[in-house]
């Protein structure tokens, strides 16, 4: 397996995307496909993906919509079924938010596009390169004013195919919205995804990536974030295991006095496999950085955590926290977390802590003393923990709907 | 202020000195002559021999380790020396007299007490000068107690079951580019081991030096703390004013059989460069321990010497109920780097770790703490407790934390937490108004940082410590 020669441009794209197949491209020469001796794959391996062949024939573009209705959210919907963008399912979207297919841009979108695309996500993420070199289906939203309906992007996969997703928002200054990234379908897909944020002067953004996919999807991907000056970035990570998940998140505070905020929960459970690298990224003075990651790890499953605070030399008066929390809820389960700070200026104040460790027994006995049963104390405590992260969510039917989820997620689950 | 930085800065080495003693040194290079020359003149068995020859074997077949947090330039192995000892050993001296006097004036200049020692603290020294152990003191009462203390190269004489049962038992020959090399080439070195039962009746102390120029120390210690033994070891290093960079590659090994205590501290102050970093100590070091039940291992180190530093005091706590710990203090000025931390890798049931790593970050100096905590996935009801905190002094230092922690058991409960901050305005300002100069506040103000790791440290350490980290941090105030 190589980089390289999975790097395989589409056929009939316009000139600029031929370009930036090829600047993708060049970035992937040489690079050797990660082993367990890179730092960054340590504790994950690629063997799932690259045992399996992905078919693209199986995909059939079908869709059942009623697999990502949240109730009550009043979400602009724009869909993608197995990668390609689907018109008719997608909602007519708010006057203030542009949605460009990349492959049909205007000269002038083009222009636009190149400016931002593929240069938020950093050159060492290598899948997000080769996620460059070959695409071909993806999109532009290009945001101003205020939007106060949430819009969603749907990203359905119901086949046994290779997808490559890619999304670019543009949030122009002063701007407002909620955006919801949706990962669902029943397809046993290997997914490439890479959503680019360009968060200009004063805007502020909700962010809310919902992996749940089916269980034997296969995903490598992430989101990547650069913050003008006082933008401001909320974002809400849910993932749920499956062979092979790796996510990376990057947020990069590049103007005066950007701030974000991220939370997160993973819940891997039998044999799958969860791995989150989170990195913020202080090269602008006056930011904030927040980062709140957790994870319960059930039966034979593994997690990885890596969270990363960097704070470059003139990023004066930073200030960085981030912390992670796991259970584990059997003997079987794994994690493996790694909280980092690189800090090259003394005028910061950042913090990081993580923890390992099991429901503790004095909280079980407490609800007990209540009167509830041991299964049901066990749940309510498992659910608690993930919730608490949920009750700043600025969408209240969206927290509903996860709730929901939630709970039956860890009713199936017994001690 | 920074008028008073620049001059205070300028500080000057007070360890920097060469010695004049004709020195019996091999020509710079390593290949299997050098190894069976070193091995010859120690007279050593051809069981040492093969063992060295068999590292030496696997090192080459290794490749230099990348992942810390430094920059340095290539080392070239074959430039150094592996072999040196001062000319006037050739007839080992029978007693303190007959050792050479120079050698002694060394001492005297850093403050061994190797004169003095009865009256100072009932330290036994066993001081290592460049290769071969100079003097041994003390040998009698420690024997009284059944206490072997002595150079490694003896031990290998006159114990050999003992030192070939143990040998490389806690870091393999192959651990990593470091330990091999060592495994080769190491020249001398101290041996403990302290029988059933007995607390050892004073704190054995060791002073390493290197001396002739572009020579590497290739130290190796062994203690082995038998069952209910109980033993407090001190080691403290100082070296000379040199320009080009030199290697220094120890192996320490620690056995804790079934409660058993082993307390190792460190004082580290080996040349760190000059204020450009030219010159300076390589200090890449393998130390760690085996804790067997209920056992006790407990590393403390403040470090504030070395160019680069590249040290992991780790313990396996392979039995039930036993105890790692791990306190260190480690400071960077000028262009100094350092890469230290631990790992605490619990087997055992009930196991519990401790790890307080407090970072200094002065100048241009780029301090990172990379610590690993694995619980295994029979290390039942563990426990970690890691707090690691860097302060950083200045706006060009790095400090970095990076903590591996990998749960496998569900019962084991891990903490992790760290913080970065710096030696803020106000509370210099509160110092100064109280009629400190920033000089003083700043010292006050870090020996409070730093004061949980001098707690663990022996006395005379302490004081040691604490005046080093002073010396070492004048003139980095901003």
């Amino acid at each position: 397996m190589d980089f390289e020669q999975l790097a395989v441009a589409p056929a009939a794209s316009p000139v600029w995307l031929q370009d930036f197949h090829a600047a993708s491209r060049s970035a992937l020469v040489g690079v050797p496909w990660p082993d367990r001796k890179t730092e960054a794959w340590r504790n994950t391996s690629l063997r799932p993906l690259t045992d399996e062949s992905f078919n693209d024939s199986t995909m059939t573009g079908s869709s059942d919509p009623s697999e990502y209705r949240i109730d009550d959210l009043n979400s602009r919907d724009v869909v993608f079924v197995d990668g390609q963008y689907k018109p008719e399912l997608s909602d007519e979207t708010p006057s203030n938010v542009n949605v460009v297919k990349l492959a049909d841009a205007s000269e002038t979108e083009a222009q636009l596009i190149r400016s931002s695309l593929g240069t938020i996500v950093p050159v060492s993420q290598h899948f997000a390169q080769l996620n460059g070199s070959r695409l071909n289906d993806g999109i532009m939203l290009r945001i101003r004013g205020v939007v106060s309906q949430p819009i969603r992007i749907v990203w359905q996969s119901n086949s046994h195919g290779s997808l490559n997703h890619r999304l670019l928002v543009l949030m122009e200054p002063g701007s407002q919205a909620t955006l919801i990234e949706h990962f669902c379908g029943i397809g046993r897909a290997f997914t490439n995804s890479v959503s680019e944020f360009e968060l200009a002067e004063n805007s502020h953004l909700h962010h809310y990536r919902l992996h749940l996919e089916h269980e034997a999807a296969i995903h490598v991907g992430g989101c990547h974030a650069r913050l003008s000056a006082n933008a401001s970035l909320s974002g809400f990570h849910l993932g749920t295991g499956s062979p092979l998940k790796r996510l990376d998140v990057t947020v990069n505070h590049a103007g005066a006095g950007a701030d974000s905020r991220m939370v997160g929960a993973y819940l891997p459970k039998t044999k799958q496999r969860i791995d989150y690298h989170i990195c913020a990224e202080h090269s602008a003075p006056h930011c904030t950085s927040e980062s709140t990651f957790r994870g319960i790890v059930a039966d034979e499953a593994r997690a990885v955590f890596n969270g990363r605070i960097h704070i470059h030399p003139g990023a004066r008066e930073t200030e960085a926290t981030l912390d992670n929390k796991n259970l584990l809820t059997s003997y079987k389960a794994q994690v493996h977390t790694k909280p980092e700070l690189e800090i090259y200026n003394d005028d910061v104040a950042c913090a990081h802590g993580a923890t390992v460790s099991q429901l503790s027994e004095e909280s079980l006995h407490y609800l007990r003393s209540r009167g509830l049963g041991p299964d049901a104390a066990y749940r309510m405590l498992n659910f608690a923990f993930i919730n608490e992260l949920l009750d700043g969510a600025s969408e209240p039917p969206l927290a509903e709907y996860l709730r929901t989820r939630l709970q039956n997620w860890f009713e199936q689950e017994a001690p | 202020m920074s008028e008073q930085i620049d001059e205070l800065i300028k500080q000057d080495y007070e360890a920097g000195f060469v010695t004049d003693i004709e020195s019996e040194t091999l020509p710079p290079g390593l290949n299997e002559e050098v190894i069976r020359f070193i091995s010859a003149r120690k007279d050593e068995p051809e069981w040492l021999l093969e063992w060295r020859l068999n590292a030496y074997r696997q090192w080459l077949t290794m490749t230099e380790p990348d992942w810390a947090h430094v920059s340095y330039p290539d080392i070239d192995f074959n430039a150094i020396s592996y072999y040196s000892a001062p000319k006037s050993m050739e007839d080992k001296p029978k007693s303190l007299d007959e050792v050479d006097p120079e050698l002694l004036a060394t001492y005297e200049k850093l403050g061994i007490p190797l004169h003095e020692q009865e009256m100072l603290a009932g330290v036994a020294v066993d001081a290592v000068f460049d290769s071969v152990s100079v003097a041994t003191t003390f040998r009698e009462k420690l024997e009284e107690a059944g206490v072997i203390f002595c150079p490694i190269s003896e031990a290998v004489k006159t114990h050999p079951d003992l030192v070939r049962q143990h040998l490389g038992s806690v870091v393999p020959v192959s651990d990593n580019y470091y330990s091999a090399l060592n495994c080769a080439v190491f020249s001398d070195g101290s041996f403990v081991y302290i029988p059933k039962g007995v607390r050892c009746p004073m704190e054995l102390s060791t002073y390493f030096r290197i001396n002739e120029a572009k020579t590497g120390q290739f130290e190796r210690t062994l203690i082995v703390a038998d069952e209910g033994s109980e033993v407090s070891y001190l080691e403290g290093c100082t070296a000379p004013m040199r320009d080009e960079n030199q290697l220094h590659a120890a192996v320490v090994e620690l056995v804790a059989l079934d409660n058993a205590r082993i307390k190792y501290s460190t004082v580290q102050n080996w040349y760190p460069g000059d204020q450009d970093g030219r010159g300076g100590i390589y200090n890449f070091v393998t130390k760690r321990g085996v804790a067997h039940t209920n056992a006790h291992i407990s590393w403390t180190q403040v470090e504030t010497g070395s160019a680069i530093t590249m040290k992991y005091p780790s313990c396996i706590l392979k039995g039930d109920n036993s105890v790692g710990e791990f306190y260190s203090v480690a400071l960077s000025n000028n262009h100094q780097q350092a890469d230290t931390g631990t790992k605490m890798v619990h087997i055992g049931r009930n196991t519990r770790s401790t790890i307080v790593s407090k970072g200094i970050s002065a100048g241009q100096g780029s301090n990172s703490y990379r610590g690993m905590v694995r619980m295994n996935p029979g290390a039942e009801n563990a426990r970690n407790h890691t707090q690691c905190d860097s302060l950083l002094i200045g706006d060009q230092c790095g400090a970095h934390t990076f903590p591996y922690i990998e749960g496998k058991n569900p019962t084991a409960t891990i903490e992790h937490e760290a913080t970065t901050s710096r030696v803020s305005g106000d509370q210099l300002f509160l110092c100064q108004q109280r009629g400190l100069d920033a000089e003083k506040a700043v010292a006050m103000i870090v020996n409070g940082f730093c004061k949980e790791v001098f707690r663990e440290l022996p006395m005379e350490f302490a004081v040691e410590a604490g005046k080093l980290l002073e010396i070492s941090l004048e003139g980095a105030v901003g």
